[in-house]
C-alpha cells in the first residue's frame, strides 16, 4: 500500500473514528438528560391526563347535582309526572349532556326512569344491558345510598366504559330526604376518548386491566404497576411514549390503567441535534483532514513519490551512471543524495567488477533460480561466439549435446536447491560454430533474504586446449606404451641405480615376471639375463654411450638360444636412466648359420661347377679306359681277337689267360679305379646341386609316376643293386589313388626318392636279424592338411639320437668311408626346400622308421 | 650284299676320350673316325660322309654346337650324339630342330660305353629304316678302315 494511500485511510479512518466517538458522547451524555426530561414530560401528561380524567368524572358529577338537587326531579321521583319527562327527558338533554343513559330510581329502589341513548342515531333507546348489571340494589344504589354525598367514576361493563355519577335526589337546596338515586352514565367510548384527548393534546387511552385482550405494551405496564410503582413510562418506538397509571373504577378498585400516549418530540429533538453534530464534526474532519493530506502531499507524499519512480527507472534501467535530482534542505534531499552518494560507491564497485571481468580470460555468470541466465561477461563472446544478450534468457543445457545436459543438469539443480556448490564441473557446451568447447564451471548459489536460493554466480573458464592436451597426451602416452608393449623385443627400462622403472608385455612374457611385481627393484634381482652385464649397463649409464652385446648364448629349456643384448642411455630431461632391449635371435642366428652353410655349399657347387668339365674328362679317360683295358684284356669281341692273334698268341689257351687274370686281381684292381671314378663323378655331380646354376622346373606331375622312375632307377644302382641287395628286400607301395598332380621337378624328386630308398636299404643291410625277418620298405603316399606327403620306412633298427641330429649335415654319413658321399639327404633337403616343401625323419604308425616329404599340390587338382 | 659299315665321327679335344671312344665303337664293328676340333672335322667331313658324330661341347675354336650346325650344312643326313662334360648343358632351339633330343646327349664321366653304342645303333635305324639289322652292318664294317 503506497504512502498516499496509507495517508488517506489513516485520516479518513481518524476523522470517522472522532465522528463515531462524538456521536457516541453525545448519545451518551445527551440522551440521558432528554430522557428523563422525556420521562417528566410524559409522567407530567399523564398527570394531566388523570387531572382531566377526574375533571370529566368531577364534571359529571358536578352536572348530576343540577339534576339531583332539583326540585323538580324530587318531585318527578315521587309522582312521575309526565311533564318532568317530557320537557327534561328528551334527546336534545342526552346530547347536550353527552349521556349515554340517565336512570331515576325511588328510595326504594325501585327504576323511575332509565332509558339509553345512541349518540349517532340521536334517539333515545333502551339503556345498556352491560350497565344495567351494576345497577342492582348492591352496587351503584347502595353506594350512592340516600343520605350519601353520591359517588362518580368510571366503569367498565360488558358493553364498554362508561363514566358515570350517582347522587341521591334532593331538593334544589339540598335538602331531604332523598327520594331516591339519579344516575348519569356517559360512554367513555373511542369517540369520547379522543374528544377528550383533543383537548388535552394528548392520545389517551383507557383499559381494564383483568381483560385478556389487552395491547401487549399495556399488559407489560400493567405487569410493572402491580409492582406498586404509582406510573410507569414506556417507550413505544423512536415515534411513540406512552406513560400508564391505575385509575381506580367508581367502585374504588384499581381496575383501570390509564395510557398517554404521545410523540416523542424530545427523543427526536436530542436525536436531530446529535446527528447535527456529528454532521458538523465530520464535515470539520473531513475539511481539516483534507487540507492536511494537501499540505502532505506537497511537501512529502509527492516528493517521495517521485524519489521513489527516480529510483524505480535507475533499477530498471540498470544505470548506475543516473542521478537523482531533488531540491530542497529537507531530510528527502537529504536521502536523494545519500542515495546518489551510494550510486557513485556501487558505480565504483560495479566497474571494479566490470574491469576484473572483462580482463579476466574466464567467463562470469549469473542464472535466475531456474537456471536461465540473467548475466554473462563480454568474455563469453570470444569463448562461445555467442554476445552476452544472446546468451541472457537461455539455459546453459541451451548450449549443450542433449546427453551431456541431462548429465550436468544435475549438478545444476542440486546447486539450485541449494544443496551443493558448482565446483570444478567439466562440461561441454557447443560453440556458435558448432566446435565443442569444455569449460571448467565454479558456482554458488545467490541467496535471498530468507537463505532461499533464487539463482547461481558463476565463473566458466575454458579448459578446451587443456583437454585437448591432456587427451593428446593420454594418446600419446598409451599408443608410445602400445609401441612399447608391441615391440617384439623384451625392452626395460632403468633408472640411474639400475632400479627397474618400466617393463613391456615381452618382458613379462619372456622373462616371467609381471611388471608391478619387478617395478622399482633392481634389475640384477629380477632378470638374471642382465645380472652379468650389470657393470655394462651402469658404464653405459655413466657414458652416456650405447652398447651392445650380440648373440649371448642363453640356454632356454627348449634347447640352445641367443639373445642380443642392446643397453641405450637415456639423456632426455637430465634424468639418467638407460633402455635395456633384448631380443631373442636364436632364428636369426639359426639362419644365419644356414645361409653361411648354403653359402659354403653353393661356393663349393660353384667350384664343383667350374671344375666338373675339367675333372670329367679325366675321370672319362679313367672310366673308360679301364673299361677298355678290361675288354681287351678278357678279349671280348672280334676286334679284340684279331689283335690278340696279331700279336702272336694265338694258340694261348684263353681260359687259362682269365684264369690268371681273375687270380692275379687284375679284374679287381680295373673294378677299383672304376669305382673311385664312379665315387668321384658322383661327388663332383652331388656338389653340382648346390651351384646356383642348377634350375629347376616346377610343373604339376603325378608323384606315383615319379616314384615309380625312382624305383627303375634304383634297381640299376651300383650301390642298390650290389652293395645292399635290393632285390632281396620287399618293396611295399601304398599309394593313395586320390593325390592329384603335385608340384616337382621330376628328376630332382626322383633323385630324393632314390637317396631315401638307399638310405632304407642301407639300414636294412646292416641289419643283423635273426632268421624270418623279412626287410621291408614301405613307401606310402597321402594327402594331408592340403599337401602331398610321401613316406619312405624301413623295418630296420632306427637311429641312433646322435645320428638323428645330425641327419642333415652335409657330409655327415654312418656308412664306412667309401660308401657314402654323406651328401644324400643333405641334396634331398635343398631339393626338397627349393619345392617349398618339407623332409622329416621319425616314426610312422607301424612303428618303422621314416621320412616323410611333404610337396605341394598343384592348384588346379580336385 | 653287305651295306656299308655306320660310319661314326668322334669329335673331342681329350686325347685319352678320343682313344676310348674310337677304340670301343671300332671293337664294336663302327667305322669310328676322330678329329681333336670342330675345324678339323669339317675338313674331314667335307671330304667323307659320316652317319653319326659324337661331339664334346667344349671344343677349342669352334665349339661343339656350331659345329654340328656347320656339319649339318655340310651333310644334312648326318647324326649327332652329344658327349660332354659340361653339366649344365641344353640344347639350343637350333640344335634341337635338327633332331638332337635330350637322349642324345651323355654326360661325361660316361663309364659303360656299350650306352653310346645302343645310341649310335638307334639314330642309324631312325635313319636308314627300321627293318635293318645293324649289328651286320657292324659286322661288315670290320674290313672298311679309312
Amino acid at each position: 500500500m503506497s504512502l498516499r494511500a496509507k495517508t488517506l485511510w489513516i485520516t479518513g479512518l481518524a476523522i470517522l473514528g472522532l465522528a463515531l466517538l462524538t456521536y457516541t458522547a453525545a448519545h451518551w451524555f445527551m440522551s440521558a438528560g432528554f430522557h428523563q426530561l422525556e420521562q417528566d414530560f410524559t409522567r407530567r401528561n399523564l398527570a394531566r391526563a388523570s387531572a382531566a380524567l377526574t375533571h370529566e368524572i368531577s364534571s359529571l358529577f358536578v352536572i348530576n347535582k343540577d339534576w339531583s338537587n332539583w326540585d323538580d326531579s324530587y318531585r318527578f321521583v315521587q309522582d312521575r309526572n309526565e311533564d318532568y319527562l317530557e320537557s327534561n327527558l328528551v334527546p336534545e338533554t342526552f346530547l347536550g349532556l353527552s349521556l349515554a343513559a340517565l336512570f331515576f330510581f325511588d328510595a326504594d329502589g325501585r327504576m323511575v326512569y332509565g332509558q339509553g341513548f345512541d349518540s349517532e342515531t340521536e334517539e333515545v333507546t333502551p339503556p345498556p344491558p352491560g350497565l344495567m348489571e351494576h345497577l342492582g340494589p348492591s352496587r351503584l344504589l347502595s353506594a350512592a345510598g340516600n343520605d350519601g354525598p353520591g359517588m362518580a367514576g368510571l366503569l367498565p361493563t360488558a358493553d364498554g366504559l362508561f363514566l358515570v355519577s350517582a347522587r341521591p335526589i334532593l331538593t334544589s337546596q339540598g335538602k331531604g330526604p332523598a327520594r331516591g338515586v339519579l344516575i348519569m352514565a356517559r360512554a367513555l367510548s373511542g369517540e369520547s376518548i379522543q374528544a377528550q384527548s383533543e383537548r388535552t393534546v394528548l392520545s389517551l387511552g383507557l383499559y381494564e386491566a383483568g381483560r385478556p385482550d389487552l395491547p401487549p405494551d399495556v399488559a407489560g405496564a400493567v405487569r410493572d404497576l402491580s409492582g406498586g410503582v404509582k406510573a410507569v413510562v414506556r417507550e413505544l418506538g423512536e415515534d411513540a411514549i406512552a406513560g400508564y397509571t391505575f385509575v381506580n373504577d367508581v367502585y374504588g378498585r384499581p381496575g383501570l390503567v390509564l395510557r398517554v400516549r404521545t410523540s416523542r418530540p424530545i427523543h427526536r429533538q436530542a436525536q436531530d441535534t446529535i446527528l447535527k453534530l456529528v454532521l458538523v464534526f465530520l464535515v470539520t474532519g473531513v475539511l481539516g483532514g483534507g487540507g492536511v493530506l494537501l499540505l502532505l502531499e506537497k511537501v512529502i507524499l509527492s516528493r517521495l513519490a517521485r524519489l521513489t519512480r527516480d529510483v524505480e527507472a535507475l533499477t530498471r534501467r540498470v544505470d548506475l551512471s543516473g542521478r537523482i535530482s531533488l531540491e530542497g534542505s529537507d531530510e528527502l534531499a537529504g536521502l536523494a543524495r545519500k542515495i546518489n552518494d551510494l550510486l557513485s560507491a556501487l558505480m565504483l564497485h560495479e566497474q571494479r567488477f566490470r574491469d576484473v571481468a572483462s580482463s579476466m580470460a574466464d567467463w562470469v555468470w549469473e542464472t535466475d533460480a531456474r537456471g536461465v541466465y540473467t548475466f554473462c561477461s563480454g568474455k563469453v563472446e570470444s569463448i562461445l561466439g555467442y554476445a552476452p544478450e544472446e546468451m541472457v534468457g537461455r539455459t546453459p543445457f541451451d548450449f549443450m549435446a542433449p546427453e551431456e545436459a541431462v548429465r550436468v543438469r544435475d549438478s545444476f539443480d542440486q546447486a539450485l536447491a541449494g544443496a551443493a556448490l558448482i565446483q570444478d564441473l567439466e562440461n561441454w557446451k557447443l560453440s556458435r560454430d558448432g566446435r565443442p568447447v569444455c569449460l571448467l564451471s565454479n558456482g554458488v548459489p545467490i541467496l535471498d533474504e530468507t537463505g532461499r536460493p533464487v539463482g547461481l554466480r558463476g565463473v566458466d573458464k575454458d579448459i578446451t586446449l587443456r583437454k585437448l592436451i591432456e587427451e593428446e597426451l593420454r594418446r600419446t602416452r598409451n599408443y608410445l606404451n602400445d609401441l612399447v608393449d608391441s615391440m617384439p623385443s623384451v625392452l626395460v627400462a632403468v633408472d640411474g641405480e639400475g632400479r627397474v622403472t618400466h617393463w613391456n608385455v615381452q618382458a613379462e612374457k619372456i622373462i616371467g615376471r609381471s611388471r608391478s611385481e619387478v617395478l622399482g627393484r633392481p634389475l640384477a634381482e629380477v632378470f638374471p639375463l642382465a645380472a652379468g652385464r650389470m657393470d655394462l649397463i651402469m658404464d653405459c649409464l655413466r657414458k652416456s654411450e650405447p652398447a651392445k652385446v650380440e648373440k649371448l648364448p642363453t640356454a632356454l629349456p627348449d634347447g640352445k638360444a641367443y639373445s642380443d643384448i642392446m643397453i641405450y642411455p637415456l639423456v632426455a630431461d637430465g634424468a639418467a636412466g638407460a633402455v635395456v632391449r633384448v631380443d631373442d635371435v636364436t632364428a636369426r642366428v639359426r639362419m644365419e648359420e644356414l645361409v653361411v652353410q648354403t653359402e659354403k655349399m653353393a661356393s663349393v657347387g660353384a667350384l664343383a661347377a667350374g671344375m666338373a668339365h675339367e675333372i670329367n674328362n679325366p675321370l672319362s679317360g679313367i672310366l673308360q679306359g679301364a673299361q677298355m683295358v678290361q675288354r681287351r684284356l678278357e678279349v671280348k669281341g672280334p676286334r679284340a681277337k684279331n689283335l690278340f692273334d696279331e700279336s702272336g698268341l694265338t694258340g694261348l689257351d684263353l681260359e687259362k689267360w682269365r684264369q690268371y687274370l681273375e687270380r692275379s686281381g687284375v679284374l679287381k684292381f680295373l673294378a677299383g679305379i672304376e669305382e673311385s671314378g664312379l665315387r668321384a663323378a658322383r661327388i663332383v655331380k652331388d656338389l653340382l646341386e648346390f651351384s646356383r646354376e642348377r634350375t629347376i622346373s616346377i610343373e604339376p606331375h603325378d608323384l606315383h609316376e615319379v616314384i615309380d622312375r625312382a624305383l627303375n632307377l634304383a634297381l640299376t644302382d651300383y650301390d642298390l643293386r650290389g652293395r645292399y641287395d635290393l632285390k632281396k628286400m620287399r618293396m611295399i607301395k601304398e599309394y593313395d589313388q586320390g593325390l592329384g598332380l603335385v608340384l616337382c621337378d621330376p628328376p630332382q624328386i626322383q633323385q630324393v626318392v632314390l637317396n631315401l630308398v638307399k638310405n632304407a636299404a642301407q639300414a636294412l643291410a646292416d641289419q643283423t636279424q635273426g632268421a624270418g625277418f623279412e626287410p621291408v620298405i614301405r613307401i606310402t603316399t597321402r594327402r594331408k592338411e592340403g599337401q602331398a606327403e610321401m613316406e619312405v620306412a624301413d623295418n630296420g633298427p632306427g637311429l641312433t639320437e646322435e645320428t638323428r641330429s645330425r641327419l642333415f649335415e652335409p657330409f655327415f654319413t654312418t656308412k664306412p668311408v667309401g660308401q657314402g658321399t654323406g651328401l644324400g639327404l643333405y641334396v634331398s633337403l635343398g631339393i626338397v626346400q627349393k619345392h617349398h616343401g618339407t623332409i622329416e625323419q621319425g616314426a610312422n604308425a607301424l612303428g618303422e622308421n621314416c621320412f616323410v616329404v611333404r610337396l605341394p599340390l598343384a592348384v588346379k587338382n580336385p | 650284299m653287305s651295306p656299308a659299315p655306320i660310319r661314326v665321327l668322334v669329335v673331342d679335344d681329350d686325347e685319352f676320350v678320343r682313344l676310348n671312344l674310337a677304340a670301343y665303337l671300332e671293337d664294336e664293328g663302327f667305322a669310328a673316325v676322330a678329329s681333336t676340333s670342330g675345324e678339323e672335322a669339317l675338313h674331314l667331313l667335307a671330304r667323307e660322309p659320316m652317319d653319326v658324330a659324337v661331339v664334346d661341347m667344349r671344343l677349342p675354336g669352334l665349339d661343339g654346337n656350331a659345329f654340328i650346325l656347320e656339319a649339318h650344312r655340310l651333310q644334312p643326313r648326318i647324326r649327332f650324339l652329344i658327349h660332354t662334360g659340361s653339366i649344365g648343358y641344353t640344347i639350343p632351339e637350333e640344335v634341337r630342330s635338327i633332331g638332337v633330343r635330350p637322349e642324345h646327349v651323355f654326360l661325361k664321366p660316361l663309364a659303360d660305353m656299350s650306352l653310346l653304342r645302343a645310341a649310335v645303333e638307334a639314330l642309324v635305324r631312325e635313319t636308314r629304316g627300321l627293318n635293318q639289322d645293324v649289328s651286320t652292318l657292324t659286322g661288315a664294317k670290320e674290313r672298311g678302315r679309312p
